[in-house]
């Protein structure tokens, strides 16, 4: 069991996995003997204190979720975009409003998220992101699908979750941007076969194909994922309109779906900014049931990690 | 359209660099060594690919364990040759 | 009166009404006639089979739609065959008056978007050589009432090898320089034994002369270099000018197609496709505009249009892959199968286990470094091709397993398509043994040959293609795999026979045994693969000795593609060394192929001791020459393709450097064109070539020039002197040491340019940069 997996059983998160055995496992083990001899301090104390940080942390995100969810849809674009380094002329510009406006968002939003600036606002975003993708890809809500929009190094952290669900049975997935490295996914399920025959793709490679693909996927009760579906659909030799109609008729089957399982819609910005593209993006988010702007921190430079 | 997965050659240097830290902490005259064991590997990705292991890292180990065989039998041989020739 | 009138079919394309036919007659006339001709366009619902009217109820209301057009359509209900989807319930739509198909397709298209389409994007040219089994050339028997065609019959068919040759009548046009590089003086005319050049200055006795020549001299064929991007606009618009026309087109009805130039992305590489002019009666090929023209010149053209049936015009601007698409094309509409507007098809789910089973190409092996004797070259004969005829690959055909069987059933439309033309090739390559060297139909059938490959060739890529209509990925994976596992069999048989494997590349061997040096002595190993595998297999040749080079950055590690040998004729091969690349300047690749060439004079791998002090010699000289500033300037030009838009640049590569100068001189280049440079002293360190003054001769970096030339020399020069100095020996008699490559960060300049592309050159580096 993985660390971040017994910290969501001790908080209460339901996954009957038998007695309840505190085991460390060898790598945990010697991560903190290390920083125990370190720090001059028992290895008791040291996994208390660390147990103890982790769950602030994730009760800091339960308050960030409960500020997230009281956030009309256009003061929560407006925060995705301030935290993706958009000026507020960029951000008026984007969601055609004015910048007095964007203004205004911003204002109510720091106000209910008890902050004073919009530094804070990005500061306490770099650290939610990767915590909440996890949770949000470990246990997808059936009911309606969710749309996760970021940069490209969201993928491998898609690709491990769905490792991650494959454990416990199978999983569909339909990749837009042949993006399914069965490596990355093989990596995170330690090589087992029996988890990656529970995992089937689908690549499609034009819009047409991922409308088909959607059309011909069965709504039965196995979570799906959708790799980056907008790829095929910022093909620009096919027509804005067509494009847009194919969107609409993947969205439905989308929906179709989500009344069996739950799904993850995954997306990526275009190389080109386009107005098909912002218009392809609402049409998305105003169909998802939560969509997330996933901004993730550059990779650390090589200080001591712990996990 | 296809090649979805990356080569043999980048997913032998993913694997080559996930070991960057490992290396960083040895001695130089340890790290050329390294270096030399992940180099003999590299004779024999068209295998490792063809194997399409799930984990390819355990057939480029083998790979590796090839090669130093090999160089075994070789150094066997020639001490043999020595020995027979000193009688 | 209905005449019959033997000949040359020469064009065919849609006028306002009906087609235009031109012939080349067997009296010498040429002939103009007409025909009435209707294309059908196919719609299905969402339902697939649709017993009673009342359950397609969307092919209903497109009924009404269409009766109610102004364009005068017959209409249908009928079942044809979609590839993946099997029968399905179309409505078909004729237009009698098929000029005008396309305008009433996007107006269907338009009011009905949801329903699926088929044979609504196919060219009228390809529609008219499907239905009556003509093709551009063909030998035909036509009658005909006045200027009316009643009927057609073809007299041979594509795949003949020495089809009677029609008496085409070719003008040519070349104007005295490249346009791109400086402005031309005069154009050279030149036609059956007449030759004479016009200046361009004075336009009215230029267009006088050419009116008179197309009139007199009546050409068939204008074939021109920069026609397409310069000559033919320069001519149409002093035309305008002077209020006067040339007869271009022999259809004086009709107008002289332009098409604009345009960029697009294939396989992740930028093609540039220049604008394009072309005739009606007439055909205007461009030298420098047509794919491949070096490689098979007009012959090979000729044959692409036979064999494609897309009209001469197209054939020679077109890529190979849209070649496969139309052959594809015409084999669908004579069998009866739709052909979908768009790729529908997506791939049916596999596990993450199959993917990583599935999802990888040919067999690429890691070669045995170093110089071998005696080696043989063995490949498998049209590979994939082969592959797809004789275990029936194709979309809509079943796979049993992996074994090397052929799926049962009738042929399906992939291996319809390419059996004659794969078959073709075969006979043509076998005609070439048996010819005698200065037989003159060797030249035309290598052109044959060339075009031919060059279609095989990209038939698979084809068929993994995204766009292509009949493509499929699960087919394209399973090529692939019976191209591993034929591989890995013929491996096996050369090691079952005792013979060593030196390395093997997706479809083809190396091979090795003491004591087999002649042809003769593999045919046994030859036979036996074939047994093995139920593919042909033929002796590329036995090299008297190759060399298989490693990588630049560690010469431990082996390099699939980078090799040079001689074989027992004296021939050479080269791959993937700086000779073989574009972008390599002509000096330095000369010095490499030379090199080669004296090394080549050794008999054998014994004798190489004795050329070896020869080829240090040259190579002398030549760095003498290089130094002294005696080398042309033409042969140190680097030429290089522009990979992207200036402003997407971080850091300019010195092709974008190069382009800036251009622009600065108001000269245009898109991202995939090419641009030729020098190599200078200080900033910006590039000089492009095609800008008006002259480059200073005392600013070129001979410096820079010198590192390159040694660095292809030692490539040649390193394996032979190490082995002629024996084995692991790092004393060669060099001239400079061998080792070369600085790590970032240690003084001097790290020589970071594109002839060090290597994969590990980024973690090498970094590693190493760490470090020092």
């Amino acid at each position: 069991m993985s660390f971040i997996d017994r910290l969501f059983y001790l908080l209460g998160h339901s996954q009957d996995v038998g007695p309840r055995r505190y085991e460390l496992d060898e790598h945990l083990q010697t991560v903190l003997e290390d920083l125990a001899l370190q720090e001059q301090r028992p290895m008791e104390d040291v996994h208390a204190d660390l147990i103890s940080s982790a769950l602030a942390h994730r009760h800091r995100s339960n308050i960030l979720w409960d500020h997230w969810r009281s956030l009309s849809p256009r003061e929560q674009d407006v925060t995705a975009l301030t935290c993706q380094v958009c000026t507020n002329p960029q951000i008026a510009a984007r969601l055609h409003i004015s910048v007095e406006t964007v203004k205004m968002h911003m204002r109510n939003t720091l106000v209910k998220f008890q902050l004073y600036s919009k530094s804070e606002l990005r500061l306490i975003s770099h650290n939610w992101g990767l915590g909440t993708l996890m949770d949000t890809l470990i246990e997808p809500k059936t009911g309606g699908w969710i749309l996760l929009a970021g940069a490209c190094s969201m993928n491998s952290t898609m690709l491990t979750a769905i490792a991650h669900l494959g454990e416990r049975g199978a999983v569909r997935v339909l990749d837009g941007g042949n993006r399914f490295n069965a490596y990355t996914v093989a990596r995170a399920a330690h090589g087992r076969p029996d988890i990656l025959e529970r995992i089937t793709v689908s690549r499609a490679f034009t819009c047409y194909q991922m409308l088909s693909l959607l059309e011909s996927t069965p709504a039965i009760p196995a979570p799906f994922v959708v790799l980056d579906l907008l790829n095929t659909f910022y093909d620009e030799s096919v027509q804005a309109g067509e494009r847009k109609r194919l969107l609409q008729a993947c969205i439905s089957h989308l929906h179709r779906l989500g009344q069996a399982a739950g799904g993850v819609v995954s997306i990526r910005p275009p190389a080109v900014p386009s107005q098909a593209a912002l218009e392809m993006l609402d049409l998305l988010q105003s169909s998802a049931v939560d969509t997330f702007f996933v901004q993730m921190a550059a990779p650390a430079p090589e200080p001591m990690r712990l996990f | 359209m296809g090649r979805t997965l990356p080569s043999a050659t980048q997913v032998f240097l993913q694997e080559q660099d996930s070991f960057a830290r490992f290396r960083r902490a040895l001695r130089r005259s340890d790290q050329l060594a390294l270096d030399d064991l992940f180099t003999s590997a590299r004779q024999h990705l068209a295998a490792a690919q063809y194997a399409s292991h799930a984990l390819p890292f355990e057939v480029f180990l083998l790979s590796m364990l090839l090669e130093e065989h090999k160089e075994v039998m070789r150094l066997r041989q020639q001490v043999d040759e020595l020995i027979s020739r000193q009688k | 009166m209905t005449e019959t009138i033997y000949g040359w079919l020469f064009d065919v394309y849609p006028n306002e009404t009906n087609l235009t036919l031109w012939l080349i007659g067997e009296d010498g006339k040429r002939y103009r006639f007409v025909q009435d001709f209707a294309a059908a366009v196919y719609a299905a619902g969402p339902e697939r089979r649709a017993e009673r009217v009342d359950e397609a109820p969307r092919l209903r209301e497109l009924w009404k739609w269409l009766e109610a057009q102004e364009v005068p359509v017959r209409l249908s209900r009928t079942e044809r065959r979609d590839v993946f989807q099997g029968m399905v319930t179309v409505l078909s739509a004729e237009v009698l008056q098929s000029a005008r198909l396309d305008e009433l397709f996007r107006k269907m298209v338009a009011a009905f978007p949801d329903l699926t389409y088929y044979d609504a994007d196919i060219s009228l040219p390809l529609r008219y050589a499907a239905a009556f089994n003509v093709f551009p050339l063909a030998r035909c028997r036509l009658d005909v009432r006045g200027e009316t065609v009643i009927s057609i019959v073809p007299l041979d068919t594509p795949w003949e090898l020495d089809p009677a040759p029609a008496p085409l009548r070719l003008l040519s046009l070349e104007p005295d320089c490249d346009p791109a590089h400086g402005e031309p003086k005069a154009i050279t005319v030149a036609y059956e034994r007449v030759r004479y050049s016009l200046p361009l200055e004075k336009t009215t006795p230029l267009l006088a002369s050419l009116h008179h020549i197309l009139g007199r001299y009546d050409p068939d064929l204008i074939l021109t270099s920069w026609g397409d991007t310069w000559l033919m606009p320069f001519l149409m618009k002093i035309c305008k000018e002077s209020g006067t026309t040339l007869p271009l087109n022999r259809d004086e009805n009709q107008a002289v197609v332009e098409r604009k130039e345009h960029t697009y992305f294939s396989y992740g590489q930028i093609v540039y496709r220049g604008r394009q002019v072309q005739l009606r009666g007439r055909w205007h090929l461009d030298k420098h505009n047509a794919m491949l023209w070096n490689d098979y010149g007009l012959e090979g053209v000729l044959e692409m249009a036979r064999v494609t049936r897309q009209p001469v015009q197209d054939a020679a601007r077109l890529s190979p892959g849209t070649g496969i698409s139309s052959m594809q094309f015409v084999t669908a509409l004579q069998k009866g199968i739709l052909i979908p507007w768009h790729k529908h098809q997506a791939e049916t789910p596999k596990t993450a286990m199959d993917l990583l089973r599935a999802d990888m190409g040919g067999m690429v092996y890691q070669p045995t470094i170093g110089l071998h004797r005696d080696v043989a070259g063995i490949d498998f004969v049209s590979m994939y091709p082969g592959i797809m005829v004789r275990f029936n690959i194709s979309p809509e055909v079943p796979r049993a397993g992996t074994d090397l069987e052929p799926a049962p059933g009738e042929p399906g439309i992939v291996p319809m398509t390419l059996a004659p033309l794969l078959n073709k090739r075969l006979a043509l390559k076998s005609a070439l043994l048996t010819l005698h060297r200065w037989d003159c139909r060797r030249t035309t059938y290598q052109a044959l040959v060339s075009a031919e490959k060059w279609l095989l060739v990209t038939c698979f890529g084809y068929l993994g293609y995204k766009n292509a209509r009949f493509g499929r990925i699960e087919a394209h994976e399973a090529v692939t795999a019976y191209g591993r596992e034929a591989l890995l069999r013929a491996k096996e048989a050369a090691e079952d026979l005792d013979y060593e494997i030196l390395h093997m590349y997706v479809d083809g061997l190396w091979v090795h045994k003491d004591g087999c040096k002649t042809p003769a002595d593999f045919e046994a190993l030859l036979a036996d693969i074939t047994e093995r595998t139920g593919l042909p297999i033929s002796l590329d040749g036995v090299y008297r000795w190759v060399v298989f080079l490693p990588s630049r950055v560690n010469e431990r590690v082996p390099v699939p593609n980078r090799y040079f040998g001689v074989f027992q004729d004296g021939s050479i091969k080269v791959r993937g060394i700086e000779c073989r690349r574009r972008d390599t300047p002509p000096f330095i690749a000369k010095t490499q192929m030379t090199i080669m060439e004296i090394l080549a004079k050794a008999e054998d791998a014994e004798h190489l001791k004795e050329v070896y002090p020869k080829a240090l010699a040259f190579v002398h000289m030549e760095m003498e020459a290089l130094r002294a500033g005696r080398v042309p300037l033409e042969k140190l030009l680097v030429s290089q393709k522009l990979s992207r838009e200036l402003c997407e640049y971080s850091s300019p590569s010195p092709a974008a450097r190069a382009v800036r100068q251009l622009q600065e001189d108001g000269k245009v280049v898109r991202p995939g064109q090419r641009v030729r440079f020098l190599f200078t002293l200080g900033k910006p360190g590039v000089r492009a070539w095609d800008v008006p003054e002259p480059p200073d001769l005392r600013y070129v970096d001979v410096k820079r020039y010198q590192t390159l030339l040694k660095r292809a020399v030692e490539t040649v020069l390193a394996p032979i002197g190490q082995s002629v100095n024996g084995g692991k020996d790092k004393e060669c008699p060099y001239l400079f040491p061998v080792k070369n490559i600085k790590p970032l960060g240690e003084g001097g300049t790290q020589q970071l340019d594109v002839h060090n592309l290597s994969p590990d050159h980024s973690f090498r580096n970094a590693i190493q940069g760490g470090e020092h």
